[in-house]
């Protein structure tokens, strides 16, 4: 049994409403405006169909992404110390403070056609990222991979390194620790940083349009569906709003259900 | 109360404070396509205007979500009569310049683009704006009109965005305005056809007084600058 519950101090019960607040009046507000009689209407039409198909596959792939490549840096950050890896943590931040449209456009100076590096991927692979479905998973794992990389980097940290030694003591090579000690140890915040980089990439708008372009079908997402639908048929902007608010707030709340209670 | 409880409500009374900060100087709403005229009429007015330069209907959006601005420039007459049927322009719109569709091309013209026919071929990157804006519309109207098969790669949420993406070289050709091939020393590739897809520039005093903005872009000295940045003058 667990003493009753103290009441909370006004010095933390005040900022914490106003925290609620400022979090709950937009969802609020938009919810208010929805144009909920022509709301299935709306988000039924081929356009917005689309850009459904074009989010879901961008986010999805673009969060196996930071899974496949952001762990391994993770655990790297977590179990390496010195001055490179200080500076390899700024740039794993670097994308969470750059403005997405900066991003987008130094995505472009990187890898678009004439772009440093792109310009060999399309001389020597034929490979043009910009203005494709590639193009937009590329700027998505941008901006996302940070959720991912420090909330697992984090984790490990936390854990620390005691079972690896102990697994190392018991005869495992790293890569077997890796796999079968520190994988399942870890399962919980993998699943919360798959989960939290996903919502980034889903909502993801000013590094896609910049890097990818818009093109029904192709590299017009939601956000970047709504974004354009606010200036001539803002309430189908609204509508794209609620749903993009749907889809994510049931996908984490069956992720929190399953693997981030704890 | 204590003092620590105090803070957030300090926050608060701060933000506050910054959101009333307004000043009295002359507010410009103008379309994107005026980017580069900016400077020129700073330079030629007393009191430089603030300007909130964005999309046409972004901008009739704004007001209607209550933005303060002393003067609408919209880039089409579409979109000023929009804000003159929702009752937020009350002056009668005058039309202060044109501006025509031209076909532009990446810096040394590696599709070796020639006529807006080639705007159908596949293998080539190809940019338009979006519908939902003015200079979408006129290239929708062109195609409409001159039955183009357009395999356009983006559409741009803006002219600007296009035109910077063509001078980059990301895009090998787009339609998109005189007035943002002329600013971005953009290559166009002359195509008689497109001559006919013209947009107005409609401007509006928001506060019922002349606007000094508006005057200037009507005199002789304003022609001047509007022509030296691609425009027609009326």
């Amino acid at each position: 049994m667990s003493a009753p519950p103290r009441p909370t101090p006004p010095a933390i019960a005040v900022p914490a409403a106003l925290a609620v607040a400022l979090l709950a009046l937009p969802v609020v507000g938009l919810l208010q405006r929805a144009p909920w009689s022509t709301l299935l209407e709306r988000l039924t039409s081929t356009e917005i169909l689309d850009a459904i198909r074009v989010s879901v596959t961008v986010s999805v792939v673009a969060a196996l992404l930071c899974l496949a490549l952001g762990l391994p840096l993770a655990w790297i950050l977590a179990r390496h110390e010195g001055r490179s890896i200080a500076v390899l943590r700024i740039l794993v931040l670097l994308p969470m403070v750059l403005p997405p449209v900066v991003g987008g456009t130094a995505l472009l100076f990187a890898l678009g056609r004439r772009g440093l590096f792109g310009e060999w991927l399309n001389r020597w692979f034929g490979v043009t990222l910009p203005f494709t479905t590639a193009g937009a998973v590329v700027a998505a794992t941008f901006v996302a991979l940070p959720f991912f990389v420090t909330t697992v980097e984090s984790a490990l940290r936390d854990e620390g390194p005691a079972l690896d030694e102990a697994a190392a003591l018991a005869g495992a090579s790293p890569w077997q620790t890796f796999v079968h000690v520190t994988l399942p140890a870890l399962r919980g915040s993998i699943a919360a940083g798959v989960a939290l980089s996903w919502a980034r990439a889903l909502g993801e708008f000013g590094a896609t349009i910049t890097f990818a372009g818009s093109l029904g079908g192709r590299t017009r997402t939601l956000p970047v569906e709504a974004f354009l639908a606010l200036e001539q048929d803002p309430e189908t902007a609204i509508a794209v709003s609620v749903l993009l608010l749907a889809i994510s707030l049931s996908v984490l709340a069956v992720l929190r259900g399953r693997w981030l209670d704890r | 109360m204590s003092r620590t409880a105090l803070t957030p409500l300090l926050l608060v009374a701060g933000l506050a404070a910054a959101g009333c900060g307004a000043d009295a100087s002359t507010v410009v709403m103008a379309p994107s396509s005026f980017t580069g005229l900016t400077a020129g009429i700073d330079a030629a007015l007393d009191d430089e205007p603030d300007w909130i330069i964005a999309g046409s209907n972004r901008l009739v959006r704004q007001l209607a979500d209550g933005a303060r601005a002393d003067v609408l420039i919209t880039a089409d007459e579409t979109t000023m009569a929009a804000a003159v049927a929702e009752g937020l322009v009350t002056s009668e719109p005058v039309t202060v310049a044109t501006n025509r569709l031209v076909l532009a091309v990446a810096p040394g013209n590696p599709g070796s683009v020639t006529s807006v026919d080639d705007l159908s071929d596949e293998r080539l990157l190809i940019g338009l704006c979006s519908v939902e804006v003015p200079c979408g519309r006129l290239a929708a109207e062109a195609r409409g009109r001159l039955g183009l098969d357009l395999a356009a790669d983006t559409e741009e949420p803006n002219v600007r965005s296009l035109a910077r993406k063509i001078a980059a070289g990301e895009l090998d050709a787009g339609l998109i305005y005189a007035t943002d091939a002329a600013d971005l020393d953009l290559t166009t590739v002359d195509d008689e056809v497109l001559g006919v897809f013209v947009t107005d520039y409609l401007a509006a005093s928001l506060n019922g007084e002349p606007s000094p903005v508006i005057e200037f872009l009507r005199s002789p000295q304003g022609r001047l600058l509007l022509t030296a940045e691609g425009f027609v003058t009326p």
